[in-house]
């Protein structure tokens, strides 16, 4: 599986930057994820991303915290890792093009570039 | 992770309902108390990206108001913006370790609640509300369904027949019959009632009878009706049996949907009784509703249904819409002039043999032939008239329009 996906960058990226490491933490280094300090799962591995900008759009509308963080677009071919899709299960608005990737190599920091700024407070 | 069913708000425990957005971990959700009948709405307003600390909003709102929000009739942000004081809350959850601390599994994975303080909506900063376009717009059952037993109940406590009409939308969104569409089905349905009354009965029993509302319940997806006598004690079930077994039979026909069959059941009432049974299905079929009408006959304890769908209404409509109306010749051979405008080609005379009157448009021959002709008790003339009689109108004369052809003096 290979094309182009979408994840929320960190809030310090404007439009055009290319993502850092901070952009990529995997699960077992994210607070609040259910995975965090569990690394020897292996969906403590799996970096969420979007194959719609749409429902990442979704996300950002509707949680203010995540409104702030722009949306980052990555190119994904059949080299960098193994995609998997998996909407979220019991996720009534959102979530039905989620994908999990495990990256080749497993700590890539993808170069994925900031497509759409964080959202501005209505 | 944040375990937001732990939280001892007002009505704890706290049980998930469902969650909206999910993005490393449940972002906007919902929790219900277990005791009282309480719905929180959370939402996830401040994240710090690298100690992990957090801010969620809590709403406490009635069911109600819940499955609006759910429906989408009030917005995300409104759920917020509009909680009355006492109602919202300010959540903050930390975490005790940092970033890149990960080595070993501890608390640290599960956050702490570390604050709650009630918040006044007016005082919500912007950047902590959803987006004005966040609308959840969920397929939400907003009402308790209806049922059949609630109306032998009904009937059995008044002694009267008692009937429901069932209507559905298939449109989205849509959490409640729109008002126009519930008055004009009402009223066309009144109207069908005392139709078949006058068919099935005399004229003096027949107006001793009406159908009233009684409850919209399903908002309003179900309108009840009962009937009603103006001064009778108990009803006529002898008319009423009849008048309902018709009723169901219309609509059995619809559902049948077979061009010929429906037209040949519609054909056995009066035009009056078509026009009205038109007039309830045009409304149903403007938003793509079907119908289904169940009735708890007086002293019966059970109930009789028909029903059709969507495509059958709108079918029907399409079949009495698509019905020539039948013409018949009329020949007066001797009958007066009362009237005759020839500006708007306009006529009326009275048929001597028969005192029938007729009225209405002129060809423009006739209006040719009409010129020189004079009104008056004395005028009197032999005439041709095409009576046109549309399939589903007004009876008694009502409706038929009269077209004047030939008319000439009558010495």
């Amino acid at each position: 599986m290979e094309g182009t996906f979408y994840r929320l960058a960190a809030r310090r990226h404007a439009v055009g930057d290319i993502t850092e490491e901070d952009s990529w933490l995997r699960p077992y280094a994210t607070h609040g994820n259910g995975y965090y300090k569990r690394q020897e799962e292996c969906d403590a591995h799996g970096l969420s991303i979007y194959a719609s900008e749409d429902d990442i759009e979704r996300a950002r509308i509707f949680v203010p915290s995540l409104g702030t963080k722009p949306i980052a677009e990555v190119v994904i071919t059949l080299n960098d890792g193994t995609l998997a899709h998996r909407p979220l299960p019991n996720v009534t608005t959102h979530g039905e093009t989620h994908h999990d990737w495990w990256t080749t190599p497993h700590d890539l920091i993808p170069q994925a570039r900031v497509v759409k700024p964080g959202r501005e407070p209505e | 992770m944040i375990d937001f069913t732990s939280l001892q708000l007002f009505g704890a425990p706290l049980e998930h309902v469902e969650t909206y957005i999910y993005y490393d971990g449940p972002k906007a959700l919902a929790l219900r108390s277990s005791i009282y009948p309480l719905v929180y709405l959370i939402n996830t307003v401040e994240e710090d990206e690298y100690t992990g600390e957090t801010i969620t909003l809590a709403v406490a709102m009635t069911e109600q108001r819940f499955l609006a929000v759910r429906s989408g009739t009030i917005s995300f942000r409104d759920a917020f913006t509009g909680a009355p004081l006492g109602s919202l809350l300010r959540i903050d959850w930390s975490y005790d370790e940092g970033i890149g601390e990960a080595e070993d599994s501890g608390p640290a994975a599960v956050a702490t609640l570390t604050n709650i303080a009630v918040l006044d909506a007016r005082e919500i900063p912007a950047y902590w509300l959803p987006a004005r376009e966040a609308r959840l717009n969920l397929p939400t059952e907003t009402v308790t369904p209806y049922s059949d037993r609630n109306l032998v109940d009904l009937s059995a406590a008044q002694d009267r027949t008692v009937f429901a009409v069932e209507v559905a939308s298939s449109r989205s969104n849509i959490t409640s019959l729109p008002a126009k569409t519930s008055g004009q089905f009402q009223v066309a349905l009144a109207g069908e009632f005392e139709a078949l009354a006058r068919e099935v009965a005399s004229g003096s029993v027949a107006k001793e009878l009406f159908a009233s509302v009684l409850d919209l319940q399903a908002a309003s997806f179900v309108m009840v009706f009962a009937v009603e006598t103006h001064s009778w004690i108990q009803e006529p079930v002898d008319v009423t049996d009849v008048l309902f077994e018709r009723l169901l039979d219309m609509v059995e026909a619809v559902a049948s949907g077979d061009e010929a069959t429906f037209l040949a059941a519609m054909r056995k009432h009066d035009r009056r009784a078509r026009a009205r049974f038109l007039d309830m299905l045009k409304p149903l079929a403007a938003v793509d509703s079907g119908l289904t009408i169940t009735t708890a006959l007086a002293f019966r304890g059970s109930t009789t249904r028909a029903s059709a769908s969507a495509d059958h209404v709108r079918g029907a409509v399409d079949a009495i819409e698509a019905v020539l109306p039948e013409e018949h010749p009329v020949s007066v051979t001797r009958g007066i002039l009362t009237g005759l405008v020839l500006r708007t080609q306009r006529f009326e005379l009275v048929d001597l043999a028969t005192g029938d009157t007729y009225k209405g448009s002129m060809t423009d021959t006739a209006t040719e032939e009409a010129n020189g002709l004079t009104v008056g008790d004395t005028s009197f003339v032999s005439a041709s008239i095409n009576a046109v009689i549309p399939f589903a109108e007004e009876d008694a004369g009502k409706g038929i329009r009269y077209v004047l052809e030939h008319i000439a003096p009558h010495n």
